[in-house]
């Protein structure tokens, strides 16, 4: 898994228990004032029937992620004490946002 | 968000990047700070492609290689995979005719002493969330980019931290089933006009306080399995901000407005005995509008559909950057 070991994937669809808890949910807060819902895009609602789409829709393919598989330090600090130790140069990726984050 | 497409993925570039050690980080503090961190890396960038330079812009983004006491090898500032591996041989190059002991050096800045980051309040114990943002398919071609733009494959990613105690009011305090939990005002202002902010095709700004019209996420235990105990979470949420700032990158103020409004749905599993969540998926999905200075809709104004997902984050170091709208968390 390119995220690392700890990542869990939860299956593409809801699993039933969760279904049923979240669609008598929804049921009881159907009454939610959405009169300024006209804004909504009612094609892409967030339904239990379209949970798996829209997150398969969203998630980033595994293409998309190839750039995070480097072994990635999070800081410029972490380079300087990692390379001292290992008698390497520093390769430093520096933008505005944070490169590994949001850009 | 180019050089994550053409320049790392890249075969060559990756080869050589393994003599290296890769780090990635925020030029905009590094550039100013006054910590050692900060005064490293401006040393080594005004060795570098644009030492010197504060026309048309001060910015020293780019990338850098470096001993760890600051002695430029090579540097760049372009996204052509061909270029950054021509860099990287030079760096090597560079790097190969210094002397065993000046590669092997302990001058300087050890990397660690009087650090001043955010990565430091990172919540060991607390709940990490990997957030996604994407544009969603919107119905007719009003405002979408050319599939050949780069606008129509953009995303991004954030991360959203909670502590210990913080993840602990997601939970129902009775761990039966059905038993439901509202999100306390704090954790949810900060999952809401905190994050749910369009970051799709550049960066912005949590929404203020006082835009937030309409928020609730309620969770319910679906299921309890000895330790394990499974949440359905469900919610809603709609900000909207009116003011007077620039939409486009060199824009003059202007009147405008700018929200979100959608639902939200997803699972968690909470551990008893650790009192940590072990799984969490939680979309967001509605309608944005607006834009902000810096994120790339000045063209694209109307309400359109977009889309959240908020995972588990590993514990991989990748994955331990500070959120973006971290300021707004009062730790």
């Amino acid at each position: 898994m390119w995220w690392g070991p700890r990542a869990r994937h939860a299956p593409g669809r809801l699993a039933g228990h969760v279904r049923r808890i979240a669609l008598a949910l929804i049921v009881l807060s159907a009454s939610a004032d959405f009169s300024r819902a006209g804004e909504i895009n009612e094609a892409q609602a967030l339904t239990l029937e379209s949970y798996a789409t829209l997150k398969a829709a969203i998630a980033p393919s595994p293409a998309e992620c190839v750039w995070r598989e480097i072994g990635w330090l999070p800081t410029f600090g972490e380079a300087v004490a990692e390379a001292r130790r290992a008698g390497k140069p520093i390769f430093l990726w520096a933008m505005n946002g944070h490169p590994l984050a949001c850009v | 968000m180019t050089a994550r497409r053409a320049v790392f993925p890249d075969a060559k570039v990756r080869a050589l990047l393994q003599r290296f050690v890769p780090a990635a980080d925020e030029v905009g503090r590094l550039q100013r700070g006054k910590d050692p961190e900060s005064l490293l890396f401006q040393k080594v960038a005004e060795q570098g492609h644009y030492a010197g330079r504060s026309v048309p812009t001060s910015t020293r983004q780019g990338l850098y290689a470096t001993t760890a006491d600051g002695r430029m090898l090579a540097s760049i500032n372009h996204n052509d995979p061909a270029r950054v591996a021509a860099m990287l041989e030079k760096a090597l190059a560079a790097w190969d005719a210094l002397t065993e002991a000046e590669r092997a050096t302990q001058a300087g800045w050890d990397g660690t002493t009087d650090r001043q980051r955010l990565e430091g309040r990172y919540p060991q114990d607390g709940l990490v969330l990997r957030v996604t943002t994407r544009d969603l398919e919107r119905p007719g071609a009003a405002g979408a980019a050319p599939r050949d733009d780069w606008r129509s494959k953009a995303w991004n990613l954030d991360y959203l931290w909670f502590r210990s105690e913080e993840a602990a009011t997601f939970v129902p305090e009775k761990r039966a089933l059905g038993a439901t939990r509202t999100l306390a005002p704090a954790a949810l202002d900060r999952l809401t006009r905190v994050q749910l902010v369009d970051n799709v095709r550049g960066q912005t700004y949590p929404a203020p306080k006082e835009s937030l019209e309409r928020a609730r996420l309620t969770t319910t235990v679906a299921s309890v399995k000895g330790t394990r105990v499974t949440l359905a979470l469900e919610g809603e949420a709609r900000w909207e901000q009116s003011g007077s700032w620039s939409i486009g990158d060199n824009g003059a103020a202007t009147a405008t407005k700018r929200g979100f409004e959608g639902r939200l749905l997803g699972s968690a599993t909470w551990d008893t005995k650790t009192n940590r969540f072990v799984a969490f998926e939680l979309l967001a999905v509605g309608t944005r509008w607006g834009a902000t200075q810096y994120n790339g809709r000045h063209d694209d104004l109307a309400p359109q559909p977009i889309g959240y997902l908020f995972e588990l984050a590993s514990d991989a170091p990748h994955e331990h950057v500070a959120p973006a709208g971290f300021w707004e968390y009062g730790w």
